[in-house]
């Protein structure tokens, strides 16, 4: 989290706070409209049910007048029968094979002159029904004439019972109906809470991927506001905030490299002003000190030999050395007063080409080889093309120089046109076979004054990396596949001219020594 | 971490009605009860009045719809000491209102598949006192009892009262495992989700739970 900023302001808040309140909605409203549905059935079912109580409720009155008619056909057959038998006269035959004859007349107990006398089973089984009828129906069974019982089918009172039952179920699910109907809501609403708690979640996971990334790039960008340099943006993922990282890396290695070029171009200011001087100061006492010593020898009487020789000897010294300051004044004032780029689109293959018949003999030893490999496909970059012949021929001469110190037989120089990563560039490679340059040393050979060498000035590559800065470019140093140091230059490719023609550039300047 | 406290003080805040609302649901009442030595059975006398009640209006209608009124008492005699069950009974007791028999109410009793009695009143207030009051009833085989007096083993009687229990299919929505099989599995499972939110489903429409004083049996001289 970016520094200063709440952690309920911060924008992972916001992207949880959005989350959870899409996830809070969503339960809301599928809640209530669960609740919508679950009533509106509720209602259905609640018509429905009632009509069914309301159709059992009507089998009740139906039962008892059934039931009241039963008794009184029960009540109508004692009668009869009793009737019957006191108008025939029945003895105890006639009353066995009468009750004998009605299946569903159980026994019947006849009172005469005091006496009772039942004919028939006398006793039922336990759960049997059975209905007792009298004659006189207004004596009790105590006193009357006969008392008819009769077995009741008991499917009468199974299926009114049934039908009770059903009824009793139907209330059941009535006043029950509400508590499910809450239930269903509460089922369905932890369910989705579930559903939505592990979306929610997932949601969380995905939304932190973006929101700790984003978070990344404030505090970087924070860093960089502090002035912090050499600040690494890690990798961000392939997404638009993958993409941003990407281009805040791409930025800050601008950045660091623009820095870089400032503080070089800096250095090689203070510099050239430091060789105009150093230049101008050595300059001039050489002249003096040259016809002094020629003087000194066209005086010479020529009456002693040796110390004629002397004389001779330490004026031919003297004037090797102030032939090597002058050398040494000429490099310090090219270098003060190199010329200002003007670039233009340039065919690099016919720079090249150019190159190659200047100095394809590189040196005078047939063994020494210099090879070009142009790009073949018409490639043109931004050049000033004087100033890139130069670049080569300083390079080249390096790598030449380099070999010979450590006696290397037969040096083999590779010119290479190649593609940089960066589609807006094109790569100039000078490959050797020579002793290449250590890694602690690829960066220190640039600055001026630097040299590993005997007789170097320490300004040949110094001067080749500000041509190269002032085109844009850049020049740093690799290992070669020769073996020896590989030196990369890179300038902005450039669209080819309309007439096909190169560029005006400036007159070719003498190559200068240069230093490894 | 402040964020995690609140969470969990949250969660805890939101357990607590769950915790707290849970209890036991087997809780047995303490009524006395009177105990009868015959011999080779105990019976037991004992009321319950709160099975039905005059005010319950829907239920005295029931009564007087002519549709049976089922009252079971569930009666298991407990040894205190060994803390088991001795003897278990089901003691089941219809009343109706009989238009066959004259406009009465009719109370049976049944026990182990016997019916005890049959009687009819006119009242049906006489009617839901006999049905609601156990009478000597039988509850357990001296047999099964340990005779020892005072110093001797003594028992206790839980008694489970219920009028009208339900069956399965009479317990609501999809309590009935029929149907629960003839639905398919995500159904059955949302059925079960919401079987467990509805909670207890009523066993019968009054369940009473009582448990009496202790006793004991004479040793015989």
């Amino acid at each position: 989290m970016a520094a200063g900023i709440p952690w309920w302001r911060s924008f992972e808040a916001k992207v949880l706070a959005l989350v959870a309140l899409v996830s809070l909605a969503c339960i809301g409203s599928a809640a209530y409209l669960l609740r919508l549905s679950t009533t509106y059935l509720d209602a259905r079912i609640e018509a429905s049910l009632v009509r069914a109580e309301d159709m059992a409720d009507v089998v009740r009155p139906f039962y008892r007048d059934q039931m009241q008619a039963l008794a009184s056909a029960y009540r109508a057959r004692a009668r009869a029968l009793a009737m019957q038998a006191r108008a025939e006269d029945w003895g105890d035959g006639e009353w066995e094979a009468a009750v004998g004859a009605e299946p569903d007349l159980v026994s019947a107990t006849v009172r005469r002159a005091g006496a009772a006398r039942t004919y028939g089973q006398g006793s039922v089984a336990d759960e049997e029904v059975t209905f007792e009828a009298t004659w006189p129906e207004d004596e009790p069974p105590q006193t009357a004439e006969v008392v008819a019982v009769f077995r009741v089918d008991p499917e009468y009172d199974r299926r009114f019972q049934e039908v009770g039952r059903m009824r009793r179920a139907l209330a059941v699910e009535r006043r029950q109906i509400d508590a499910y109907e809450a239930a269903v809501v509460r089922a369905v609403s932890i369910l989705v809470a579930v559903v939505l708690v592990v979306a929610m979640g997932l949601g969380v996971v995905l939304a932190r991927t973006v929101t700790r990334r984003v978070a990344v790039l404030a505090a970087t960008m924070a860093r960089i506001e502090q002035g912090e340099e050499n600040i690494d943006v890690p990798d961000l993922g392939r997404d638009e905030v993958g993409r941003l990282g990407e281009a805040l890396r791409t930025m800050l290695d601008a950045l660091a490299r623009a820095r870089e070029r400032v503080a070089y171009l800096e250095r090689i200011g203070a510099w050239q002003g430091m060789a105009r001087r150093i230049a101008h100061e050595i300059k001039n006492p050489l002249t003096p000190i040259t016809l002094a010593v020629q003087q000194l020898r066209d005086k010479d009487p020529g009456t002693d030999p040796a110390f004629s020789r002397t004389l001779a000897t330490a004026v031919e010294i003297v004037e090797d050395e102030v032939g090597t300051l002058r050398r040494m004044v000429a490099t310090f004032s090219r270098f003060a007063k190199m010329p200002e780029v003007a670039a233009a689109p340039e065919p690099v293959d016919r720079i090249l080409e150019e190159f190659e018949r200047a100095y394809g003999h590189l040196t005078d030893d047939e063994a020494d080889r210099l090879e070009i490999r142009p790009s073949g496909r018409g490639t043109w970059v931004l050049a000033d093309r004087a100033l890139l012949k130069q670049v080569l021929v300083n390079l080249v001469e390096n790598a030449v120089q380099a070999a010979r110190e450590v006696g290397t037989d037969g040096v083999f120089v590779r010119i290479a046109v190649e593609d940089d990563p960066d589609r807006g560039f094109v790569r100039i490679v000078v490959d050797d076979n020579g002793p290449g340059i250590p890694a602690e040393r690829r960066r220190l050979v640039f600055e001026p004054y630097h040299t590993g060498r005997r007789d170097g000035t320490g300004l040949g590559l110094a001067i080749v990396k500000k041509i190269l800065l002032d085109h844009g470019g850049d020049v740093w140093v690799e290992d070669a596949p020769l073996g020896g140091a590989r030196f990369v230059v890179r300038l902005r490719r450039a669209e080819p001219a309309a007439s096909g023609t190169a560029g005006v550039g400036h007159a070719e300047s003498s190559s200068s020594s240069g230093e490894r | 971490m402040k964020r995690r406290r609140f969470l969990a003080a949250f969660g805890g805040v939101a357990a607590a009605p769950w915790l707290i609302a849970a209890r036991s649901r087997d809780h047995y009442l303490f009524r006395r009860a009177r105990f009868f030595d015959h011999g080779g059975y105990v019976s037991m006398s004992m009321g319950f009045p709160e099975l039905l009640r005059a005010s319950d209006r829907d239920a005295m209608a029931w009564v007087d719809s002519g549709f049976e009124t089922v009252l079971r008492y569930r009666i298991i005699v407990v040894d205190r000491k060994a803390r088991r069950e001795v003897e278990q009974r089901v003691h089941l007791v219809t009343l109706r209102f009989d238009f066959l028999q004259g406009d009465r109410y009719e109370v049976k009793a049944r026990q182990g598949g016997r019916t005890l009695f049959r009687r009819y009143y006119d009242e049906r207030r006489a009617a839901v006192d006999a049905a609601t009051h156990l009478a000597r009833v039988p509850i357990a085989d001296t047999s099964r009892l340990v005779r020892g007096g005072p110093g001797g083993p003594s028992y206790s009687v839980a008694v489970v009262a219920q009028r009208n229990p339900l069956g399965p299919d009479e317990q609501g929505p999809g309590a009935d495992p029929a149907v629960a099989r003839a639905q398919d599995r995500d159904v059955q499972w949302f059925g079960r989700l919401v079987g467990f939110l509805v909670g207890e489903v009523p066993e019968a429409e009054v369940t009473v739970r009582l448990r009496t004083q202790p006793f004991y049996l004479e040793a015989r001289r």
